[in-house]
């Protein structure tokens, strides 16, 4: 990739949004805060806002990366980023707008009249946060990284400084302005260079084959290994070899590699003649098999069981979008109950339309990049394909153009997150903190997840993004559809709810990232936990409920009269989503 | 930006209430009479019958595309499976979604009408 190119486009992405926020400030100048221009918002903008947000490094690299490496079954994970919105739509949407909450501790205090809830809340949203910002950093180390020349870990730092800097100098508060263009920047990185990705490769070889084929190397393909991989060879391969294989040195030497397991020490260089099959990686989350593996419609990754897991990735994605609190701030902008409907259709049009896109990213990444899936960096396949595919010129400035949309992916959910994180830390979790120490909290918000991605860097993207998605469907999504839809839900229940089903799914991910358990059926069950933990969080909140039905909060009655009655009859009056218009 | 008359910034998270009154008032609501509690109710049971209807519509389609899909002819017998997986999966559904959810909307505010039709009668 051409470096220049790519620090420019990288440069311009950031000064734009830069810009963006600033002169939508000037602009408007009483929605100089959220607060006041949550009333105002017109529902198109807010949905490119809340899609501008929600599209993150997972999307836009990981699906991807995800689709090239394991296949079609992987097409499930942007069905359920887009499905949540739908159930997000019919069960939360209009009544979290009305219950004028503005974080979820906000709801939890508000509904239930507890501080314990609204700090177990409180907890559960920077767990999440974390959880959900560590591969953002990750994807912006792999950009940067690509673009740059740099090493991983230093993209991510720059990344966490730029992002602490914007939020703790409070340098993006006409947000509204900067997530919507962001939106429209991801949407046209991907879209322009996928048309002339198309046009190169116009259906040849046919997508029949590109799927249902093993992948080949089309070319003389010189591939460096990273860190040292074992790699399984189904018939004799011929390659040219500078490094260790196997133990032995070679220097540029010819080498037969017999069929079985080998052994590729980090820095070996290897050059495969055309046709020639592309190894799989041995112990990896990929399963092998040539085409079965890949074409295959269940999720599994290296896990025998695909019908569970596949359920297992429906059920955190489909329940966890609701929970996640950058979302939520989002829908606080929207004027009143019905305009929060009507953008949640609108981010289901926008997300879905984005979402054509990935997958033939990934396709194309198997068919003209194969020799990532041999380095195992697959996430990198929609920065480089417009190079392999297109080259010259051309090639360059399209992936410059990719780079920068990537740019805005990580920045942009990184910042609502890190806001989110902040903002509870600063409000319900360390107690007491003042406006002067929000800016510690920003510190504190990114340093843990910097901390980790630095250390543990080999997470796929999008897996530790759905592991996120796993904690907020098992804690979030009982806190919120019990507390909107039935009246008997006490404070006890609810924190009863949230330390269990959170808890567990918590404790899920973490068994599956330290990784003491490497197969069998425990092992798929902590890695998708969200099959029984979703139930078990529903079932605690409720059973405990059931048992303190005396402390159920007096405000109940008025509460639910708050949520669900529309703010004023429809048809009389000035139309609603125009009321107290400021915005241009 | 420095300009007279800028509103001071601030930290917009929502203070955290000193204290709980039992019951805080109901935001107005220009139907509000009283909020009569069966309206609300009759309210809050169709609205929740309209959303588990959607919801159920959405989980029993996807839900059982993961069988139906285990059901196809293996890839590596006959190939062109995957094809018909990648056009449901990859591009059928989201059409299908933003249909589901308009549909919803539609129907929601209808409710909503009809309510505070009710409340104004009373």
């Amino acid at each position: 990739m051409n470096q220049t190119y790519g620090i420019v486009a990288v440069s311009a992405a950031l000064v734009a949004t830069l810009v963006i926020g600033s002169t939508g400030l000037r602009v408007s100048r009483t929605t100089s805060d959220f607060y006041v221009a949550s009333r105002t918002v017109p529902p198109y903008l807010n949905a490119m806002a809340v899609s501008g947000e929600y599209l993150s490094a997972a999307s836009f690299l990981g699906i991807a990366g995800l689709v090239a490496a394991q296949g079609v079954e992987m097409l499930w994970f942007p069905v359920g980023y887009a499905a949540g919105y739908l159930v997000l739509l019919v069960f939360v949407a209009a009544p979290l707008r009305r219950s004028g909450a503005y974080t979820l501790p906000d709801f939890a205090d508000s509904r239930l009249e507890s501080k314990a809830a609204r700090r177990v809340a409180g907890v559960l949203v920077v767990g999440v946060g974390w959880l959900y910002l560590l591969p953002q950093l990750q994807g912006a180390g792999l950009t940067l990284g690509l673009v740059t020349g740099a090493p991983r870990w230093l993209g991510g730092v720059l990344v966490a400084v730029v992002v602490t800097l914007a939020v703790a100098a409070g340098g993006m508060r006409s947000i509204t302005f900067v997530q919507a263009f962001q939106y429209c920047l991801k949407l046209t990185a991907l879209l322009v260079p996928a048309v002339f990705l198309v046009i190169a490769w116009h259906g040849d070889p046919h997508p029949a084959r590109a799927v249902d084929e093993p992948p080949t190397f089309r070319r003389h393909t010189q591939v460096t290994v990273e860190s040292t991989v074992r790699i399984r060879i189904d018939a004799p391969l011929r390659a040219v070899v500078t490094g260790t294989v196997d133990g032995e040195g070679h220097d540029g030497g010819r080498l037969v590699l017999d069929p079985g397991v080998h052994e590729v020490r980090a820095g070996t260089t290897l050059r495969f003649p055309p046709e020639a099959p592309v190894p799989g990686r041995e112990g990896d989350d990929v399963r092998r098999g040539g085409a079965a593996g890949w074409a295959a419609p269940l999720s599994g990754g290296k896990d025998d069981h695909p019908l569970y897991t596949t359920y297992g990735l429906i059920c955190a994605t489909f329940l966890g979008t609701m929970g996640l609190p950058h979302v939520l701030v989002r829908f606080y902008t929207n004027p009143d109950g019905r305009a929060a409907r009507r953008t949640t259709v609108i981010v289901l049009a926008l997300v879905g339309g984005f979402y054509l896109l990935p997958p033939l990213y990934g396709l194309l990444g198997r068919l003209y990049a194969p020799d990532l899936l041999l380095t195992g960096n697959t996430d990198a396949a929609v920065l480089v394909l417009p190079e392999r595919l297109l080259g010259g010129v051309v090639g360059d400035l399209l992936g410059a153009l990719i780079a920068a949309g990537a740019c805005a992916a990580f920045l942009s959910t990184a910042s609502g997150l890190t806001l989110s994180v902040a903002g509870v830390l600063s409000q319900d979790v360390l107690p007491t903190l003042g406006v002067r120490r929000f800016r510690l909290a920003t510190l504190l918000a990114v340093a843990v997840p910097v901390t980790v991605s630095v250390a543990a860097s080999k997470l796929p993207v999008a897996n530790a993004v759905g592991l996120a998605f796993a904690v907020a469907a098992s804690s979030f999504c009982p806190l919120l559809v019990l507390g909107i839809w039935w009246r008997g839900l006490t404070a006890p229940g609810a924190v009863a709810g949230l330390l269990t089903g959170g808890g567990s799914a918590f404790t899920a991910v973490a068994l599956t990232i330290a990784g003491p358990l490497a197969d069998g059926w425990t092992h798929t069950l902590l890695a998708w936990p969200a099959v029984w933990t979703v139930p078990l969080g529903f079932l605690t909140m409720i059973l405990v409920s059931l048992a303190t039905r005396d402390r159920i909060p007096a405000g109940t009655e008025a509460a639910m009269a708050r949520l669900h009655l529309p703010e004023r009859p429809a048809g009389r009056g000035a139309p609603t989503t125009r009321r107290g218009v400021t915005t241009p | 930006m420095g300009a007279p008359g800028t509103p001071r910034r601030e930290v917009v998270t929502g203070a955290p209430r000193a204290s709980h009154r039992p019951a805080r008032p109901v935001r107005v609501h220009a139907a509000d009479p009283a909020a009569d509690p069966l309206a609300v109710q009759a309210l809050m049971r169709r609205q929740l019958r309209l959303g588990a209807m959607v919801f159920g519509v959405l989980a029993g389609g996807t839900g059982l595309l993961p069988l139906a899909f285990s059901a196809l002819p293996d890839p590596a017998v006959r190939p062109g499976s995957a094809l018909i997986v990648w056009a449901v999966l990859g591009v059928a559904v989201y059409p299908a979604l933003v249909v589901l959810g308009r549909w919803y909307v539609v129907r929601a505010e209808r409710v909503e009408r009809d309510t505070a039709a009710d409340l104004e009668r009373s």
